[in-house]
C-alpha cells in the first residue's frame, strides 16, 4: 500500500485517484476549487486538501502521511514543476509531473528532469500520440509491448472470422500451428446472447486460459513469446501487414501534432483538418511537410469530396469525444477500413465499436498506466495493465526464500491463483516460454500474466 | 433504490452484529450454566441471548441470500438508507435478549431500552416492581406544577426471590441478569463509538459506500478524516475509543475497592460513550467516593472531546490544542461548574466542596449528555435545574461520542449572528466568517442554521406531543430535551429517583424515534420523510 499526494483534481487526477483508491493506496488530493474537492471527497474514499501545489506548508504538512510519491497534474505545467521541486527539496521520495510543452520533455539543452528535481516528466498529449502511432506503424496487432529488453514481446491479435482451426484445445498447440514457443497470455471473448436472431446482450470476457480453453475466431488474444517468433504470428493467423501510406488526422491538437511529427518521420503522407484558423497557421509552421486543411472534420460532404475512404487510416483526435466519434463515424461509413479515435471519457468504450471506430486510444489510460509502472517500479520491474485494469502483466523475480523455486510448474496448479499465468521465464540470460515442465529457481526473472486483484498474493508467492 | 444491494450488505451487517453478540452471550452461558443460580440467583438469559443471535445469524443469511450475485454497491441514497435501517434493526435485535429472559413482559419497553442503548442516550424504563401482600400494585406519584398529574403505573423488573424462603433477595436493575445488564451498558460501547464505524473498520473495504456510512454515523457539522482511507479512520477511532475505556476501568478499579471488574468495565462502557447506564439501583452514588465521582467526571469530558484531538496528540501535535472549539468546550464547562456550585453552596446542607463536586458533576453529565446521577436534583434550586436543562442542549464537541447541539454548531451561529448585525449598520462590509482558520462558506451556515431550527422545532413539537398524552409541562419538556439530545435523565417525574417506566407505549416509541433522531444528527432521519428520497426515476 502506498501515500499517494495528486495535485489537481483535473480528469485525469480524478481519474487516477479513484484508480489508486480502488487498488487500496491511500490518496490525497489537492485542488483550489473548493466546489471539485467537496464533490470528489463525496465520490471517492479519498482525502482532499483545498490549496494550492505550490503551497510547501501544505505540502510539508502532508509529509505526516509519509507519501511515497506525488503526482502534479493540474493544466499548468509551470505549477506542475515548481509543485514536484519544492516537494522532492521537503522530502518526497518520488515525483512525478504532468508536462504538455514539448520543451519541457525533449532535452536538447537542458535537462529539465535535473533542473526542477523531477524524477519522471509525462506529457499525456505526447504518450497518447505515441500509442496512437504505434497502432498506425504496427499494422494487425491491437497492442504491442517488449519485456525483458526486447527478448520477449506482447502482442495482442484480433483472430479473424474467416480463421479455420477453431476449437482445438490449447495444450496440443501444434495442431494449429502455433509454434510452441509463444504463450496464450489472455482471451477477451464478446459473448453475445442471442434471442429470435436478435442480439440481446453483449458480454465481455476476459479469460486467463489454460490448457483446457480454446481459441475461437473474433477472439482478441494476446501473445507473449520470443520477439522473431511473435512476428511471424501474423501469417499463421492470415492477417495483412501493410504499412499505410496515408494517414488524415482530424482535429489538430497537440496529440494530432505528436503524431504528425511521428507519422512523417516514417514517410507517411498526413493531412490535418483543423476547424480554426489561428491553428491551422501555427500547425503549417511547425509541420510544412503536411497538408493542412481549415475545415470541420464532420463535414460530411467535404469528406466525401476529399475522398476520405483512400486514407490507410484516419485518426480523430480533436479534444472533444463527441466530434472524434462523429467524424470517426463518417470516415468509417465513407469506405475507411481503419479508424483511431483518441477518447477522453473512458465510459464511452462500450460504444466504440458500433460506431464504427476500429480503435479508441484514451488518454487517460496512457498516462494512468504510465504512471501505474511508474509507482509499482521498486516491486514489479516493469507492468502494462490490459482491458481498463482487468489484467496486468509484470515481470517478477523470484527471490531465495521462494516457496515455489524449485518445483515444476505442472504442480504448482493448487498454489497459484486461478486467474494466473506464468509466461516466461528469463534464466542466466535464456529466455524460456514456460510450460509445464520448466523449474523457477531464485534469481530467475519471471513473466507473469494476472488479475490485479492478486498482485499482492503473486508478491509473496516470489 | 438499490433494494438488494442494501439488503446483501444488511446480511454481512448482521453477521458481523454475531461478534459482539457473542461477549454477552459467553457471559450468560458463564453464569447460568458453569457458577449456577447459588452465586447469580437473576433469571437466567443464556438460552435467550443464543436464540438472538440464532435469529440474527438466519436473519443475515435470509438478507444474504436475497441479494446474493449483487455487487453490493452503495450509493449516497443507499448508504443513508442503510444507516436508518441498521440503527432500528440493531436495536430490535438489541431488545431480543431483554424479551426472551422475561426481563421485560411489554415488548415496547425492550425496544426503548436497546434503543437507548444503542443511542448512547442512557434513559431506563427498569424500574422495581411494587408488592403489597404478595399482590402487584401500581406506582402513584402526583406533581404539583400548577395543575397536579397523577401517574398510576406499573413497575417493570420483578425481583429475585429465593424459593425456599421467600426472602427477596434482589430488585430492580440488580435483579436483572448481568449478562444482560452487561449488554445493556455495551449497547453503549458500541453506539458510542458507532456501531458502523466498527463495521467499517474490522469488514473489508466498502470504498466510497463506507464512507457515506462513516459519515451519517458520526457527529459534528464537518467530518474531518484524519486518514485518506475511510476504513483506517474508523479503526484509529475504535482504538482510541476502546484504549480510553481500558484505562477508566483500570484507574476505577484501583482508585476504589468497592469496583468489581464488571462495574467498573460496564461504567467505562457508559462513561466514554456518554450514555449513562449504571449495573447499580443507586447509580453511581452506589460506590460513594469523591475520587471515583471526580474520575468519572474527567472520562465524561474525555469522551465529549473530538478524537481528532487525541491522534493529533499521539502525533505530537501540540499545538492543535489550540483549537477554538475546545476552547469554547473547556470554559462553558467551568462556567457552568462555577454557577451550579455557586446555587448550591449553602442551601440543602451543601458545604463548598460537597455543592462542587455534586454541582459539577451533575452539569458536566448534563452537558455531555451522559445522565449519571450522584444527587435527586429534583429538590435543588431553581436555577441548577433550568442550568442543567440548557446544558443539554449545549452538548459537546464535534467528533466526540457526546450529544446535543456540539459547541462547534453553536460557535458558528454566534459568528453568523454577529455579522449579521454589524451587516444591519454597516451593510456594505465584505467580511468572512471565520472560525479558527476555516472559513464558514454559506453552505456550512445555513446547515447550522438548519440544525439548530430543527432541534428548536423538534423540541417543540415533542414537548406538545408529550403534553398532549398527559403529562406535566416540567417533565414534558425535560423528557423531549433529554430524548432529542441523548442525555438519559430529564426533571420531575423522570427525575434521579424515578425511571421512564411511566410512559405509555405510544409515548415510549415516539422517545425511541427522538433518540434515534437525535443520534444520527436529524438529517439522516428526516429525508426518509422526504418523498422525492423514495421516488422512482
Amino acid at each position: 500500500m502506498m501515500n499517494i499526494v495528486i495535485i489537481g483534481a483535473s480528469d485525469i487526477g480524478t481519474h487516477l485517484a479513484s484508480l489508486f483508491s480502488e487498488q487500496d493506496h491511500r490518496v490525497i488530493l489537492i485542488d483550489k476549487d473548493p466546489a471539485k474537492i467537496e464533490q470528489i471527497g463525496r465520490d471517492l474514499d479519498i482525502a482532499t486538501r483545498l490549496g494550492l501545489g505550490t503551497d510547501w506548508e501544505l505540502l510539508e504538512e502532508l509529509l505526516e502521511f509519509t507519501p511515497d510519491l506525488l503526482i502534479a497534474l493540474t493544466n499548468d505545467d509551470e505549477i506542475n514543476l515548481v509543485s514536484c521541486t519544492i516537494a522532492k527539496n521537503l522530502g518526497y521520495p518520488q515525483t512525478i509531473a504532468r508536462v504538455r510543452k514539448k520543451k519541457y520533455f525533449m532535452q536538447s539543452r537542458l535537462n529539465f528532469e535535473q533542473i526542477f528535481c523531477v524524477d519522471h516528466l509525462i506529457g499525456p498529449e505526447k504518450l497518447t500520440a505515441d500509442a496512437i502511432a504505434s497502432k498506425i506503424l504496427i499494422p494487425g496487432s491491437l497492442a504491442i509491448e517488449n519485456f525483458a529488453h526486447g527478448m520477449v514481446q506482447m502482442r495482442t491479435i484480433k483472430i479473424p472470422s474467416t480463421w479455420k482451426r477453431q476449437k482445438f484445445l490449447l495444450q496440443d498447440k501444434e495442431r494449429f500451428e502455433v509454434p510452441q514457443k509463444v504463450m496464450v497470455g489472455l482471451i477477451k471473448r464478446s459473448i453475445k446472447h442471442e434471442m429470435r436472431g436478435k442480439i440481446v446482450s453483449k458480454k465481455e470476457q476476459i479469460i486467463f486460459p489454460h490448457g483446457r480453453d480454446t481459441l475461437l475466431a473474433d477472439d482478441e488474444v494476446t501473445f507473449i513469446g520470443e520477439t522473431e517468433v511473435i512476428r511471424n504470428l501474423h501469417k499463421i493467423f492470415g492477417i495483412g501487414t501493410k504499412m499505410p501510406k496515408s494517414v488524415m488526422i482530424i482535429g489538430g491538437s497537440l496529440v494530432g501534432i505528436y503524431l504528425a511529427q511521428t507519422l512523417m518521420e516514417h514517410q507517411i503522407r498526413v493531412m490535418i483538418l483543423e476547424k480554426n484558423y489561428e491553428k491551422c497557421a501555427l500547425l503549417a509552421e511547425l509541420l510544412p511537410a503536411a497538408t493542412i486543411l481549415q475545415k470541420d472534420g464532420c463535414d460530411y460532404r467535404f469528406l466525401q469530396a476529399e475522398k476520405v475512404g483512400e486514407y490507410d487510416v484516419v485518426v480523430c483526435c480533436t479534444r472533444d469525444d463527441e466530434v472524434n466519434f462523429l467524424a470517426g463515424s463518417i470516415a468509417k461509413e465513407l469506405g475507411c477500413d481503419s479508424v483511431i479515435s483518441s477518447l477522453s471519457d473512458t465510459n464511452y468504450l462500450p460504444l466504440v465499436t458500433s460506431l464504427g471506430i476500429t480503435q479508441a486510444i484514451s488518454p487517460r489510460n496512457c498516462v494512468a498506466n504510465r504512471i501505474l509502472s511508474i509507482a509499482r517500479q521498486r516491486s514489479v520491474t516493469s507492468m502494462v495493465s490490459l482491458y481498463n485494469n482487468r489484467a496486468e502483466i509484470m515481470e517478477m523475480k523470484v527471490s531465495l526464500d521462494s516457496k515455489i523455486a524449485g518445483i515444476p510448474i505442472r504442480l504448482l496448479g493448487r498454489e497459484l491463483p486461478n486467474e494466473m499465468l506464468i509466461v516466461a521465464i528469463q534464466s542466466h540470460g535464456r529466455i524460456l516460454i514456460a510450460d509445464g515442465n520448466r523449474v523457477l529457481s531464485p534469481g530467475d526473472t519471471v513473466i507473469v500474466i494476472a488479475n490485479p486483484k492478486y498482485v499482492d498474493e503473486i508478491k509473496r508467492l516470489f | 433504490m438499490l433494494y438488494r444491494d442494501i439488503l446483501r450488505a444488511l446480511g454481512c451487517y448482521l453477521w458481523f452484529l454475531l461478534i459482539p453478540l457473542a461477549i454477552p452471550t459467553g457471559i450468560a452461558i458463564y453464569t447460568d450454566w458453569i457458577v449456577g443460580p447459588e452465586i447469580y440467583p437473576q433469571p437466567p438469559a443464556a438460552s435467550a441471548f443464543l436464540i438472538t443471535m440464532g435469529v440474527t445469524a438466519l436473519l443475515g443469511l435470509i438478507f444474504w441470500l436475497i441479494g446474493r450475485g449483487r455487487a453490493g454497491h452503495l450509493y449516497r441514497r443507499e448508504g443513508l438508507l442503510l444507516v436508518i435501517i441498521v440503527y432500528f434493526l440493531t436495536s430490535l435485535i438489541g431488545s431480543l435478549p431483554y424479551l426472551l429472559n422475561r426481563t421485560f413482559d411489554n415488548p415496547v419497553d425492550a425496544f426503548f431500552e436497546a434503543v437507548s442503548g444503542f443511542t448512547t442516550t442512557g434513559a431506563t424504563v427498569m424500574q422495581p416492581k411494587k408488592y403489597e401482600a404478595d399482590k402487584e400494585i401500581p406506582y402513584v406519584e402526583t406533581y404539583e406544577t400548577g395543575a397536579s398529574t397523577t401517574y398510576t403505573f406499573f413497575g417493570t423488573i420483578a425481583p429475585v426471590i429465593e424459593k425456599s424462603s421467600g426472602r427477596v433477595l434482589l430488585t430492580g436493575i440488580e435483579a436483572v441478569s448481568p449478562a444482560l445488564l452487561f449488554w445493556r451498558s455495551f449497547t453503549q460501547c458500541l453506539g458510542g463509538g458507532g456501531i458502523i464505524v466498527l463495521f467499517v473498520a474490522i469488514l473489508p473495504a466498502l470504498g466510497v459506500g463506507g464512507k457515506v456510512l462513516c459519515q451519517t454515523e458520526m457527529t459534528g457539522p464537518t467530518k474531518e478524516s484524519m486518514f485518506p482511507r475511510i476504513k483506517e479512520t474508523a479503526s484509529l477511532l475504535w482504538k482510541v475509543y476502546a484504549g480510553f475505556i481500558l484505562l477508566e476501568t483500570c484507574l476505577l478499579m484501583l482508585t476504589n475497592n468497592r469496583f468489581s471488574f464488571f462495574d467498573a468495565i460496564t461504567i467505562s462502557f457508559s462513561t466514554l460513550s456518554t450514555g449513562g447506564f449504571t449495573p447499580k439501583n443507586a447509580g453511581i452514588a452506589f460506590f460513594a467516593s469523591s475520587t471515583t465521582n471526580w474520575l468519572i467526571l474527567f472520562f465524561m469530558l474525555m469522551g465529549s472531546i473530538n478524537f481528532t484531538l487525541y491522534f493529533l496528540m499521539m502525533r505530537g501535535k501540540f499545538s492543535r490544542l489550540n483549537d477554538p472549539e475546545l476552547k469554547g468546550f473547556i470554559s462553558i464547562v467551568l462556567i457552568a461548574c462555577a454557577i451550579c456550585t455557586w446555587q448550591l453552596w449553602g442551601k440543602g446542607g451543601y458545604n463548598f466542596l460537597e455543592s462542587l463536586q455534586y454541582g459539577s458533576f451533575q452539569a458536566i453529565s448534563a452537558q455531555t449528555s451522559t445522565g449519571f446521577t450522584t444527587a435527586n436534583y429534583n429538590l435543588w434550586p431553581f436555577g441548577a435545574q433550568a442550568l442543567m436543562l440548557i446544558l443539554f442542549f449545549v452538548g459537546g464537541m464535534a467528533g466526540s461520542t457526546a450529544g446535543g447541539i456540539k459547541i462547534i454548531r453553536e460557535q458558528t451561529f454566534f459568528k453568523i449572528l454577529v455579522n449579521k448585525i454589524e451587516s444591519i449598520y454597516r451593510p456594505d462590509t465584505v467580511r468572512e466568517y471565520r472560525l479558527g482558520h476555516s472559513i464558514i462558506d454559506s453552505k456550512t451556515a445555513m446547515n447550522v442554521l438548519c440544525f439548530l431550527m430543527i432541534v428548536a422545532s423538534l423540541t417543540i413539537v415533542a414537548t406538545f406531543v408529550f403534553i398532549l398524552i398527559g403529562i406535566d409541562p416540567e417533565t414534558s419538556l425535560s423528557s423531549a430535551g433529554c430524548m432529542i439530545n441523548n442525555v438519559g435523565i430529564a426533571f420531575r417525574m423522570a427525575g434521579p429517583t424515578q425511571s421512564f417506566a411511566f410512559l405509555s407505549n405510544f409515548g415510549k416509541l415516539l422517545s425511541c424515534f427522538l433518540m434515534i433522531a437525535g443520534r444520527l444528527e436529524f438529517f439522516a432521519i428526516l429525508i426518509a420523510f422526504a418523498p422525492s428520497f423514495w421516488r422512482k426515476a
